[in-house]
């Protein structure tokens, strides 16, 4: 590609998420992934938004791949604030992983670019416990940044959310990759209450962030990411009892909906938290 | 002291898909990373596809091990920009390269004399 060529917009995106790499790793190499990355998507926006999603999945799954792979080659020497840095990309990270879940949700309705009946569908759920994953650890490293800040009782909200969606990462992910039994009825049913168990979590977190702004944008996401699933259980749940088969676009749409918000939140909310800690340098300098 | 001194071609052997990749995009001119991405793509039919975390991380690797080393020269410097790193392949690259699809050759032998490759 050349210079003049302008990049596509997502691209300013992953400049960011390199960040995630070490420093001289980084400092390296950086420049030259964005530019190689800038030229995928300048290529593929040309076969249209499916080619660019696809791109974009690719980018994202060797991300963390080889991210995983720089770090245990140098040696992980991490501070406090290099943690805590590292968690809000985590955060937007998960999030992004979330968008991928929510797409697959619409797969019958599209044609399938693969040839598999539900390949769209299927790759969005090898996204869902690595999404969970990044949550649980970017959590991690915002309880450690605002936990002064929060009460005890909210804390430990958090820490019930927070087992509870890394646990379910790690059977998702266990899942994946067969290390479960296939026929594992009652998985869905494990899923749905720990997502309601978390997401409680995170609405507690929300109007206590609300009411002490604990960030200083974004207070609201806690919400998006929140509200919406369990709103959707629960209309569900009432819809069935009044016995109203509801269409299944409607179903679908719905569920794309709330899974696409809690993805959004999670980005909005690793995006505030990376803003909070940059102005914190800002102002002390010295540290 | 360069690492080819150190380590023996047959030591890098079975190259990993990426690195295998890599050497023989890089075997008849320099390209950068991204003319190295497209090739893989087309030599492998598309079935081998790296993401820029994959490309960069092998070819950090890769002049570690002296298998590439990066170019100056520009293949029309017009037409490209003059940021990107042109990587091209050494010797001791070529030699390793050489090896691994001897290996191969090896395998393909042994496939045939037992029959398993059928109507290929």
């Amino acid at each position: 590609m050349k210079l003049d060529v302008k990049p596509h917009p997502s691209v300013a995106f992953y400049k960011t998420l390199v960040y995630l790499y070490p420093k001289a790793y980084r400092q390296e190499y950086g420049s030259h992934m964005v530019q190689v990355f800038a030229d995928l998507l300048h290529d593929a926006s040309r076969n249209g938004a499916r080619s660019v999603m696809q791109v974009w999945a690719i980018a994202l799954l060797d991300l963390v791949k080889t991210v995983i792979e720089e770090y245990a080659r140098g040696g992980i020497r991490m501070t406090k604030s290099s943690f805590t840095l590292l968690s809000s990309f985590l955060l937007m990270l998960g999030g992004l992983f979330w968008l991928p879940v929510s797409y697959g949700q619409f797969e019958q309705y599209w044609e399938d670019p693969f040839g598999g009946p539900d390949i769209l569908f299927e790759i969005g759920q090898k996204f869902m416990g690595p999404a969970m994953l990044l949550v649980a650890l970017g959590l991690l490293g915002f309880v450690l940044h605002y936990g002064s800040r929060l009460s005890s009782l909210i804390k430990a909200n958090l820490i019930i959310s927070n087992s509870i969606i890394g646990t379910m990462a790690v059977l998702g992910i266990a899942g994946d990759l067969m290390l479960l039994p296939k026929t594992w009825e009652w998985a869905w049913y494990f899923f749905i209450v720990g997502m309601i168990i978390h997401l409680t979590g995170i609405i507690i977190l929300g109007i206590c962030a609300l009411r002490c702004q604990l960030l200083t944008r974004f207070n609201v996401a806690f919400l998006l990411i929140g509200l919406p699933f369990p709103i959707y259980m629960f209309v569900g749940l009432i819809v069935q009892l009044m016995h109203i088969t509801p269409s299944s676009a409607l179903n679908d749409g719905f569920s794309a909906a709330s899974l696409a918000a809690m993805g959004l939140g999670w980005i909005l909310i690793g995006y505030a938290f990376f803003k909070d800690q940059i102005m914190i340098k800002k102002l002390q300098p010295s540290l | 002291m360069s690492k080819s001194k150190q380590v023996s071609e047959k030591d890098l052997l079975p190259l990993t898909p990426a690195v295998f990749h890599i050497l023989l995009a890089l075997a008849a001119e320099e390209k950068h990373g991204y003319a190295i991405m497209k090739e893989v793509e087309v030599n492998s039919k598309g079935q081998f596809r790296m993401g820029p975390g994959t490309l960069y991380g092998s070819i950090k690797r890769m002049l570690e091990l002296s298998l590439i080393e990066e170019t100056d020269e520009r293949p029309d410097p017009e037409m490209d920009d003059q940021r990107r790193r042109y990587y091209k392949q050494t010797p001791f690259g070529a030699k390793v390269l050489k090896a691994e699809l001897q290996r191969f050759n090896d395998l393909m032998q042994v496939a045939k004399s037992k029959g398993a490759l059928g109507s290929i």
